[in-house]
């Protein structure tokens, strides 16, 4: 057994991002993203389909390497996470990406994955815990079989039975019913209130006003604004804020 | 459809009777045909997974390579068997021509590329995101290929059926270099043969009735696997 994570104080800098930029080819996805993350924070990224919130959530979580600028990690840079540190610092994070990724196997089974993965012991009890939290049960029921909302409350709950320092989830609630999302909500402020630290990108701004403490704005790749989810929401420093919280941008 | 019945009556007696020549016949079938397939699965299984997790230059010439060789006829293959294991040939010491041995080598040959190529195709078709999940909860790469071998378990299931399949009905390779020698290397398809060819139809029909029959048998227990859908 690995040990489960114990969570970071409270406003210490876990995350930090320095002037990071992401290119394809010629096409330029992330441009001078600078930002920090404290611990016990929710963050939300806000912004249109296709402004880089994916591209940045999958930096953080090492899935990607950025093109330039500087990502430091519990105050180490990620260069320093080669190998087994790499994995190491994985398994402090945990990530729910927007396209479901449910094995073909039991609700059990997917649940308990990054338990086996970790190497923990008393998995049964994880698992059911977890699923409890998004009320939910192992019912031996196929996972391919469940509803979109249903689905996605496994995949939370798999994040939630491995307790990660730093929970990314990017779209949790996209296309899934009010009452599943409502459930998945309670389940992260919950996890929140525990000391987990979540980012969390939504093209829901809504989503974003009920959960998070700070929002960030993202546009064409860029920072647009960052700050206190109800001084974003009250008085945007920005235009292109104002039209996003207004419905005019999609 | 005379013949027919009097087959299936012949096939059912055969059985019935346990007779001697049909059992010695139909075991050395399964044994061949179920050896080469477990060291296909072996072989092939571990090189598909290395071939569709790794990039590397020369890639797509691979895969071209063992998609041809799933094609390749069988006869071809126990010619090229045949040249290595005959007396002036590579591995000619080893005395191995026209033992059951050569008709594994020769069988295994033909079923590792098709274990390869569709247990390939099968770990090709899981989804990005389920390999993002993996590598975002810190599985390392031992864990990474087995909880995908675990996930492609069907396609892999189907690629051991097809290699079974080609293995125990394949009689071109393994009549060069077995020789269908009676009590010793004659297998159930190279029977059918010679017995069509002296026109023992009924008995030719009647092996080939068992032969389907072991390879329903075989099959049906793969299948079961196959379907257990839930894992806990």
């Amino acid at each position: 057994m690995k040990g489960r994570p114990t969570h970071d104080r409270r406003g210490d800098v876990i995350v930090g991002l320095h002037g990071i930029g992401r290119s394809i080819g010629t096409k330029r996805i992330l441009e001078d993203i600078t930002l920090d993350i404290e611990a016990g924070e929710i963050l939300a990224i806000i912004g249109p389909n296709g402004c880089g919130k994916t591209t940045l959530l999958r930096i953080i979580n090492l899935l990607d390497r950025p093109s330039g600028g500087s990502l430091a990690l519990w105050g180490r840079p990620a260069s320093w996470y080669r190998d087994t540190r790499l994995q190491q610092a994985r398994l402090r994070m945990g990530m729910l990406f927007q396209k479901c990724s449910l094995f073909n196997a039991s609700v059990h089974a997917n649940v308990a994955i990054g338990l086996e993965i970790r190497g923990e012991q008393d998995i049964r009890r994880h698992v059911q815990q977890a699923l409890k939290t998004v009320e939910m049960r192992a019912d031996g029921r196929n996972a391919l079989t469940l509803s979109g909302g249903e689905a996605q409350r496994v995949l939370l709950a798999r994040m939630i039975a491995i307790s990660p320092e730093l929970l990314i989830l990017d779209e949790p609630t996209a296309d899934i019913d009010p009452l599943n999302t409502a459930i998945i909500e309670q389940a992260l402020r919950a996890l929140n209130r525990g000391g987990m630290t979540i980012v969390l990108a939504t093209h829901n701004i809504f989503q974003a006003r009920r959960l998070a403490d700070r929002v960030l704005v993202m546009n064409r790749g860029r920072i647009v604004e960052i700050g206190p989810t109800e001084r974003v929401f009250a008085r945007p420093g920005e235009r292109f804020t104002k039209r996003l919280i207004n419905g005019e941008v999609i | 459809m005379g013949v027919f019945i009097e087959s299936v009556l012949h096939a059912v007696r055969l059985i019935a009777t346990l007779d001697p020549e049909v059992l010695s016949i139909a075991w050395l079938s399964l044994r061949i045909s179920l050896t080469a397939v477990v060291l296909a699965s072996l072989i092939g299984i571990p090189v598909a997974v290395l071939l569709a997790q790794r990039r590397f230059a020369g890639k797509r010439l691979v895969m071209g390579l063992i998609h041809t060789m799933m094609a390749v006829p069988p006869v071809v293959v126990g010619l090229v068997v045949y040249l290595f294991l005959s007396r002036d040939g590579l591995l000619g010491g080893l005395d191995l021509l026209f033992t059951p041995l050569a008709m594994i080598i020769a069988q295994l040959l033909m079923a590792t590329p098709i274990v390869i190529g569709v247990s390939a195709a099968a770990i090709n078709a899981i989804d990005r995101s389920l390999i993002d999940s993996l590598v975002s909860l810190g599985a390392d790469g031992g864990q990474r290929v087995l909880y995908l071998v675990r996930e492609a378990r069907h396609g892999l299931i189907t690629a051991v059926v097809t290699g079974f399949g080609a293995a125990i009905s394949e009689v071109g390779a393994i009549i060069i270099v077995g020789g269908n020698i009676r009590f010793h290397t004659r297998a159930l398809t190279t029977a059918i043969v010679l017995e069509t060819r002296r026109g023992n139809f009924e008995l030719a029909m009647a092996l080939g009735i068992i032969l389907i029959g072991l390879a329903f048998m075989i099959n049906m227990a793969l299948t079961h696997v196959q379907q257990s859908q839930v894992r806990r």
